[in-house]
Formats: C-alpha cells, sequence, structure tokens
C-alpha cells in the first residue's frame, strides 16, 4: 500500500537501488538514473499531445457543430482515437521538399530549435509533490528564458525559407510574441513577488489558498499573455492559414511541419501545467500529504481545465487584425499589468506584519477588483468618447 | 543546487535527441524524388516574382524598442521580487518609483503616436 502511495517517486528509489547494486560508483549511478528520468520525462508531452490532438479535434469539432474524427469513413480505431498515430505516419512518409531558394541549415535546423525548447521546459514542471524534474531555485525564470528560443526558431525558420509569407509571417510572430511577453513576465513577476521565490515547488507551497481566487486579475493577465505566446485563437495571427498560408510555416512539408505542429501542442499542455502551477495551486488537493501520487492527478486535472478553456477559445473566437492586437497588448495589458504590480507591492508592504493568509489574500483580491473596476471605467468612457466623436464628425 | 543543474543540462540534450529523432526516422522513410518545380519557392501557384526580402514595416522594430525596455525591466525586477518579503517600505516605493518611471516612457511613445498602427 505504501509503494502505491507514493508510486513513482517509489519506484524511482527502486531503480536506483537496482543500478547501485551492479557496483557502479555514486557518480554514475546519479547519471544514468538523470538519464532514464529525463528520458521518461521527455515521453510524457509526447504521449499527452497524442491524445490531446485527438480530444482537441473532437471537442472543437462537437462545439462547431460538426463530427471531427469519428467511426464512420476512412478514420481508424474506435471513435478514431488512432487517427494521430495515422497523422504521424503520413508525416514521416512524405517527401521533404526543401526550397532551393532556402537558407539550408538555418532552414533545417528552425524545427529541431523549436521542439527541443518546447520539451526542455518539462524539466522544471512539477507534476507531483516531490515528482519534478529538477527543482531549480529559478525555475519559472528557466521557463521564460526557454520561451525566448522558440521565438529565434519562429524567426530562423521565416528567414530561411526565402518566401515573402514566410518572412512576413515570421515578422508578425515576433511583433506578436514580443508584445505579448510583457504581461506574461509582469504577471509572473507578481506571483514571484507574492509567493517570494522562483522555484515552481516553492510557488505552489506558498499556495494555500491559489492565487487565482487571490489575484484574479494576474491569472487573466499571464493567461492572455501566454496566449498570445502559444499562438492560439484569437491571437493564431502568426498562422493566419486564409492570409499569409501558415506564416512562417508555409515551406515546410512532412515531418519537419510535423516537428511544428506538434510543438505547438506541446506548448498548449506546458502552458495548462504551467497556469495550474502558478495560479491553481498546482498538486495541491485533498488527501496529497497522505498519498502524494494523488498530487499528479490533482495537476493533471487542473491542467486538463485549463486545456478546455484553451479550446474552448479556439472553438468560439474569431481571429483579431494586427493593429488589433498590438494596441490591445501596449494600450490595455501592458499599463494594466504595471500598475497591477505597482499596486501589489504597496498593499502588501501595507498590511500589518506578518499577516494571516486570508487577510493578505484578502487585500490582493480587493486591490485587484478595485483595479478591474478603475480600468472598466476608463474603457467605457474612452469608448463612449470615440463614439461620440465619430457621430459627429459624420453628422 | 549543482546536480539539478546538471539534470537540466542531460534533459536539454535528450530533448535535443527528441527533435532530431524524427527528422532521422522521415530521413529513412520518405521517397526522394526531386525536380526545379517542386524546389521553387512557393508563391501561391504563381511564378515567384522578385526577391522574397521583402520591404516591411519599420514600425516592427519600433515594437522592439519598447520590448527591449520592458524586459529588462522585468529581469531586473525579478531579484527584487523575491526579496520583496524581506525589504523595508523604502525599497518596495523605490521600485515601484521606477516602474511609474517606465510607465511615463509608455505614455511617452504612446504621445508620439509609435503604437499607432499606419
Amino acid at each position: 500500500m505504501e509503494f502505491i502511495a507514493d508510486l513513482i517517486v517509489n519506484i524511482g528509489e527502486w531503480l536506483q537501488g537496482l543500478i547501485a547494486s551492479t557496483g557502479l560508483s555514486g557518480g554514475w549511478v546519479k547519471l544514468i538514473m538523470s538519464g532514464i528520468g529525463g528520458f521518461a520525462l521527455a515521453i510524457v508531452p509526447f504521449a499527452a499531445v497524442i491524445v490531446l490532438i485527438w480530444a482537441a479535434r473532437k471537442l472543437v469539432a462537437r462545439m462547431q457543430d460538426r463530427l471531427g474524427p469519428n467511426n464512420s469513413g476512412p478514420y481508424p480505431g474506435p471513435y478514431a482515437i488512432l487517427q494521430t498515430f495515422a497523422d504521424a505516419i503520413k508525416m514521416l512518409t512524405k517527401e521533404d521538399v526543401v526550397p532551393a531558394a532556402a537558407d539550408r541549415w538555418v532552414f533545417n535546423a528552425a524545427p529541431v530549435l523549436i521542439l527541443t525548447v518546447s520539451i526542455g521546459v518539462w524539466a522544471v514542471l512539477p507534476l507531483g509533490k516531490g515528482l519534478i524534474g529538477a527543482d531549480l531555485n529559478i525555475g519559472i525564470f528557466y521557463v521564460l528564458s526557454l520561451a525566448s528560443g522558440s521565438l529565434v526558431a519562429l524567426l530562423m525558420a521565416g528567414w530561411g525559407s526565402n518566401n515573402k509569407y514566410a518572412l512576413v509571417g515570421a515578422l508578425r510572430a515576433i511583433a506578436q510574441l514580443v508584445s505579448y511577453e510583457i504581461p506574461q513576465v509582469l504577471a509572473v513577476l507578481t506571483v514571484v513577488m507574492v509567493a517570494g521565490t522562483l522555484s515552481m515547488q516553492g510557488i505552489i507551497e506558498a499556495q494555500r489558498i491559489p492565487f487565482l481566487f487571490s489575484m484574479p486579475l494576474t491569472a487573466l493577465l499571464f493567461f492572455v499573455g501566454s496566449l498570445a505566446e502559444v499562438s492560439r485563437q484569437p491571437f493564431d495571427l502568426t498562422e493566419a492559414d486564409s492570409e499569409i498560408v501558415a506564416g512562417y510555416m508555409v515551406e515546410y512539408s512532412g515531418m519537419k511541419f510535423g516537428q511544428f505542429y506538434l510543438s505547438e501542442f506541446i506548448n498548449n499542455f506546458s502552458l495548462s501545467v504551467i497556469t495550474a502551477t502558478l495560479f491553481l495551486g498546482g498538486w495541491r488537493g485533498p488527501f496529497v500529504n497522505s498519498v502524494p501520487v494523488l498530487g499528479t492527478l490533482w495537476i493533471l486535472i487542473k491542467a486538463l481545465a485549463v486545456f478546455f478553456v484553451l479550446l474552448w477559445l479556439w472553438g468560439t473566437m474569431p481571429r483579431l487584425r494586427i493593429d488589433q492586437m498590438l494596441s490591445f497588448n501596449w494600450k490595455v495589458l501592458v499599463p494594466v499589468s504595471l500598475t497591477n504590480v505597482s499596486m501589489l507591492a504597496l498593499v502588501g508592504k501595507a498590511l500589518p506584519p506578518d499577516p494571516s493568509p486570508w487577510l493578505r489574500a484578502g487585500a490582493l483580491f480587493g486591490s485587484n477588483v478595485l483595479l478591474v473596476v478603475v480600468v472598466l471605467a476608463i474603457m467605457i468612457l474612452t469608448g463612449r468618447r470615440a463614439r461620440e466623436l465619430q457621430t459627429t464628425a459624420q453628422g | 543546487m549543482l546536480s539539478q543543474f546538471a539534470f537540466v543540462g542531460i534533459f536539454l540534450l535528450i530533448a535535443l535527441f527528441f527533435g532530431v529523432a524524427p527528422l532521422i526516422i522521415a530521413y529513412l522513410l520518405r521517397p526522394k524524388k526531386p525536380n526545379p518545380r517542386k524546389a521553387s519557392t512557393y508563391e501561391c501557384g504563381l511564378e515567384p516574382c522578385g526577391d522574397a526580402w521583402v520591404q516591411f514595416r519599420v514600425q516592427y522594430y519600433v515594437f522592439g524598442l519598447a520590448f527591449v525596455v520592458f524586459d529588462v525591466e522585468a529581469a531586473l525586477l525579478l531579484p527584487w521580487a523575491v526579496a520583496y518579503h524581506a525589504l523595508d517600505l523604502y525599497a518596495v516605493v523605490e521600485a515601484v518609483l521606477f516602474i511609474l518611471i517606465l510607465l511615463g516612457a509608455l505614455v511617452y511613445v504612446w504621445r508620439k503616436g509609435a503604437l499607432e498602427w499606419m
């Protein structure tokens, strides 16, 4: 029973004992264990994504009143569950066309880099109590810095393809990712400020009350920022198949396109896990202290809930124009998140020393709600004035 | 902590392997029948016209510049945020003033009209 209660950690320890019993020195045992653990950890996003692509296609189809992959027609497996495998086989056996004008090295390195970066994030994602690849003391900073790596990959793809659509798409993507990184980073800054640590496990342990409830506005800013970072609808104008024919991906075929597609879904799932970690309390939940393996279940449920919201937006939202996208960020999100950071910093210090968690959460929640009211009032007033100016100009 | 960073290094190598492996498998499986038409640059089925490196808006650079300011600010403020609970009010007010100065920079950019998409 005790073995099952902390299943994954116990399997790791058993394996370590097994390797140590062969008589290798401590350093080698550690190295082999890191290799096996890292390999198992890197499989997780792949396995999750194979199921999630199918689930996403099914759910979005239902939202748009379609059937999606189903029992009829050419789809393999019951409820077309094997469709993702069929897609993978198709991509692997497709001819690889590299345009003669493209810069071969940069063109081929871009999909490798983007997939490496999106898997690399998983080294610091907490998947349960005491279950994390490496609990770095700069965990969330590592995540943010790897996100910039995918930006480099996009620019490599766009510039290396030597194609007009790819170049325009890459520039759009850069403008979008660069802009929305600011509200995202500032929201993370707020979380770090309240939690007092950059480590992912530390942030989870600081959430006796999940940060979603104590700082709802911060959670919203982070979510909108990350939505643009992973180019999910309504911010999918980097791909925009109807305008710039998939943007930076236009020249890629076969498995190279597959790698972009895969990394997009892996990024979506990592975003769900990161949001669950930062704002929903990660693996915290009932019975975690007695049965640690339940923590993995809780974080999975929370991450899937966030993923469902992503799909919901995918199924409902139209695409933004680039000017709307940029002005929404620079004129709304950035000023609001800057005000949010300074306001929460001052409120936290205005409290009596060592406040109870409920008092702190209440104060943070109150200031967040106040800020939302002020922002909405300003937006309604400026919108009304703009409409009045328009009508006087017409009349 | 050092062994944790070593794990991250090993994990990044494994991630690189997972990034390259699909290409190697595809290289073994895929057909290879190149011809010059296939290898020409895609432009919605027409013959490619002119150089691919078209002119684009200079505004992308303006947004890039504004981004650098705020990203450096965030990188500078992260250590402050970690130490937040140990700081006294004076240090917090200083950081808030720093943020407000940058908010002033944003207002300046806004008033100059650099945020309008023309």
